[in-house]
């Protein structure tokens, strides 16, 4: 119980995609040191790419992104049958929401990320569904 | 004795050419009209203007005011519109006087350096007649004027103060007609230079016996040429008018209102009231054309340019003790003391009735409202891009205090950790410090105005809108050599800001694939271009969008008001123009919108 409330993504593959690299990296190591392995990506098209070739269990993607922007990263994970969480991160107010959740998004985050609660999102999202 | 020069180029021979030009010696003076007749390219349009044309021959002698009525009541005036410049260059005094209403511009080239002159409301026959307003200006030896209709490059004339000395007016001519000539419309130039010597040495001296109405005290008593007076009342004498322009008078019926709202402002009993009209009355029988008033609390003291037989009814009305002829003063005593409201003031500097002024004040009113509710708009524009520009460094902020906490508890905290912690977090929130800066530097009109760079302009506008241009993936690039311009960077700003967000929202309704921005200068044109690929406007409303009110956006989205207040700032505040047209390659199209810089003032 205790490990688990310590580590609650233990086992999970997590792939985040932002190109503001500071704070990609700092989400990598907070969501890592809750137990996830986190892979990171600078655009969408990386994201793509990792996503593609190592097993995940959830995405956490920025919007706004150049190359291939976090919109597109989602249409296209969705139209090749990826059928795991996707956490849509943004910039943009909140009326953008539906057009997001739209692309198939299932969470629609926006900054400033409160880490807390992404967490509890992921394990609600993933651990309910398992 | 004057110089003048003029030019008409119709753009087709179809409609005739709407534009025209008229100079005409009088005994009094220069008379110059330049017109252009609303409708471009419309077959009654030529037939118009060659009525104008006709009438404005056969009546020249008539008074300015006349001139204007009679040419107001030609058939077709008031259905088209006619915008109209109607001066004439005094040969008695160093004076033009003129009306100019509509899309006409008038310049002054002087001390290398172009100024505009007052231009007011619209078109001849469109606006009301009782706000078309007189002026008088004082017009020195040398000093170049330059009026052209709308078919020229108003940007043009900036550039040509340097050259107005070096150049002779016919060569100065034909380099605007080169460089400003929009060759899609009637263009009309006429381009006048006061004479070189006094006004008055070039008349032939005349026996003192035989004074003329139209003389000057001066110019009977010595060769010296005759100015207006420069010197001031001292204190405590203040002005009455708040205006700085002269109250100019030039017909009976404005003489009476003058006196009307003189009489309402000073307190003077009926003799000296009675005393007051004749003369004033007299005066501008006798050629007088301005007027300046001031006054303490015991005396009125009124300064004109008076003949020589002015003076001597001056000295009989008011006594001798009353006439100061060296700086043109006549002395009244008050009936009592008095205290000046500010309307009555207002309405004295611009010879307005009660009515008139009413109007006056409403549209003043309507004015300030207009620039509110811009500036609110502007304001909620900008709020929206702080929250952009703020979210970014924010999300940082917060996993940084995140990241601090899930360090401590892991293995607690060193002091070089919580030293970097603390650096980084204050870098961040001296950007966000700085982004408000910026936002309120944005608005401050306070700022004096001053020379400033215009790259560096874009470069702070790109910065505020950096958030903005990169959550809507809009590429935004800039090129080409600087400048400096002279006013408020902030206007600038304002201005650009504006441009920008009207591109975004095209590129959004037109869902634009690859929306891009690009900023270019010139230097030696003194333009700022600013071209989207956002699709373009309705050529049809294209000439409209920089009325009030009006807006292209879909409902509750734009406030009309934004390209608006962006002309109002570039002419009022910039010098400048801003005009857009289309653009179409390939399978792309999008608005240019030109800003234009009049010359910077070489000094300081």
């Amino acid at each position: 119980m205790d490990e688990q409330a310590e580590q609650p993504l233990r086992g999970l593959n997590l792939v985040c995609a932002d190109d503001e690299t500071t704070a990609l990296t700092i989400l990598a190591e907070i969501l890592n040191s809750a137990g996830a392995t986190v892979r990171t990506a600078k655009d969408g098209l990386q994201a793509l790419e990792i996503i593609r070739t190592h097993p995940t269990d959830a995405v956490i993607a920025d919007i706004q992104m150049p190359v291939m922007d976090g919109t597109a990263l989602i249409k296209t994970l969705r139209a090749e049958g990826f059928d795991r969480p996707i956490l849509a991160v943004t910039g943009a107010s909140k009326h953008d929401a539906e057009s997001i959740l739209a692309s198939g998004a299932d969470h629609y985050i926006s900054k400033p990320v409160i880490t807390t609660e992404l967490i509890h999102t992921l394990v609600t999202d993933l651990r309910g569904t398992k | 004795m004057h110089e003048v020069h003029s030019q008409v180029q119709p753009f087709n021979t179809k409609s005739g050419c709407g534009d025209f030009v008229v100079t005409l010696d009088r005994d009094d003076g220069l008379l110059i009209s330049l017109g252009d007749v609303a409708g471009h390219g419309e077959p009654d349009v030529g037939g118009l203007a060659r009525k104008l044309v006709a009438y404005l021959k056969e009546h020249s002698a008539e008074p300015l005011p006349t001139l204007l009525e009679g040419l107001r009541s030609i058939p077709g005036v008031s259905e088209r519109g006619v915008s109209l410049f109607l001066g004439l260059l005094d040969n008695q005094l160093p004076l033009l006087h003129y009306y100019l209403l509509g899309d006409i511009r008038a310049y002054r080239l002087k001390d290398g350096d172009a100024s505009t002159l007052v231009s007011h409301e619209g078109p001849l026959g469109i606006s009301p007649p009782e706000l078309t307003r007189f002026h008088s200006l004082k017009a020195h030896p040398l000093e170049t004027f330059i009026i052209h209709s709308d078919g020229i490059a108003s940007a043009t004339v900036s550039l040509l103060p340097s050259k107005a000395l070096a150049l002779k007016p016919a060569e100065l001519l034909q380099e605007i007609l080169k460089l400003g000539r929009n060759s899609a419309d009637d263009a009309a130039c006429v381009l006048f230079r006061c004479s070189s010597g006094s006004h008055s040495l070039q008349r032939p001296p005349r026996a003192t016996s035989t004074v003329k109405p139209s003389e000057t005290l001066k110019a009977s008593s010595a060769a010296e040429p005759v100015q207006l007076p420069s010197t001031r009342p001292s204190l405590p004498f203040h002005k009455l008018s708040d205006h700085e322009k002269l109250a100019s008078i030039t017909s009976a019926p404005e003489a009476r209102l003058f006196c009307t709202l003189l009489f309402e402002v000073v307190e003077l009993d009926n003799y000296q009231q009675a005393r007051l009209e004749s003369y004033l009355l007299e005066a501008l029988h006798q050629g007088c054309r301005s007027i300046e008033t001031f006054a303490d609390n015991l005396r009125l003291q009124l300064q004109l340019p008076y003949s020589a037989q002015t003076a001597r009814l001056g000295e009989s009305l008011f006594g001798r003790e009353a006439i100061n002829t060296s700086a043109h003063l006549i002395t009244v005593t008050l009936a009592t003391s008095t205290q000046l409201d500010s309307p009555t003031r207002v309405r004295l500097g611009h010879l307005m009735s009660e009515q008139n002024y009413t109007q006056y004040a409403d549209r003043r009113r309507r004015d300030e409202l207009l620039a509110q509710q811009a500036k609110l708009a502007a304001m909620g524009e900008m709020i929206g891009a702080i929250a952009h520009q703020w979210r970014q460094p924010l999300n940082e902020l917060g996993l940084r205090v995140q990241q601090l906490q899930l360090h401590q508890h892991k293995a607690g905290l060193n002091t070089d950790e919580v030293d970097q912690y603390a650096a980084d977090s204050l870098q961040l929130i001296t950007h966000m410090a700085d982004t408000i800066d910026d936002f309120r530097d944005f608005f401050s009109n306070k700022q004096e105005s001053k020379t400033f760079d215009v790259a560096q302009v874009i470069q702070d506008v790109h910065r505020l809108q950096s958030a903005q241009l990169k959550n809507n993936s809009i590429e935004f690039r800039s090129s080409g050599e600087s400048f400096e311009v002279r006013g408020h960077a902030s206007y600038l700003k304002q201005v650009l800001f504006n441009l920008i967000s009207n591109s975004k929202d095209a590129f959004k309704e037109r869902g634009t694939v690859v929306p891009r921005i690009e900023l270019s200068l010139d230097p030696s044109t003194r333009t700022l271009t600013l071209k989207d690929n956002g699709g373009g406007v309705e050529e049809d409303f294209l000439h409209r969008i920089y009325e009030p009110y009006y807006t292209m956006k879909p409902h509750g989205k734009g406030t009309g008001l934004g390209l608006y207040m962006s002309r109002m700032l570039m002419i009022d505040h910039l010098h400048g123009t801003i005009n857009s047209s289309n653009w179409h390659t390939g399978n792309e199209s999008g608005l240019i919108t030109e800003l234009k810089f009049s010359a910077a003032k070489e000094s300081s």
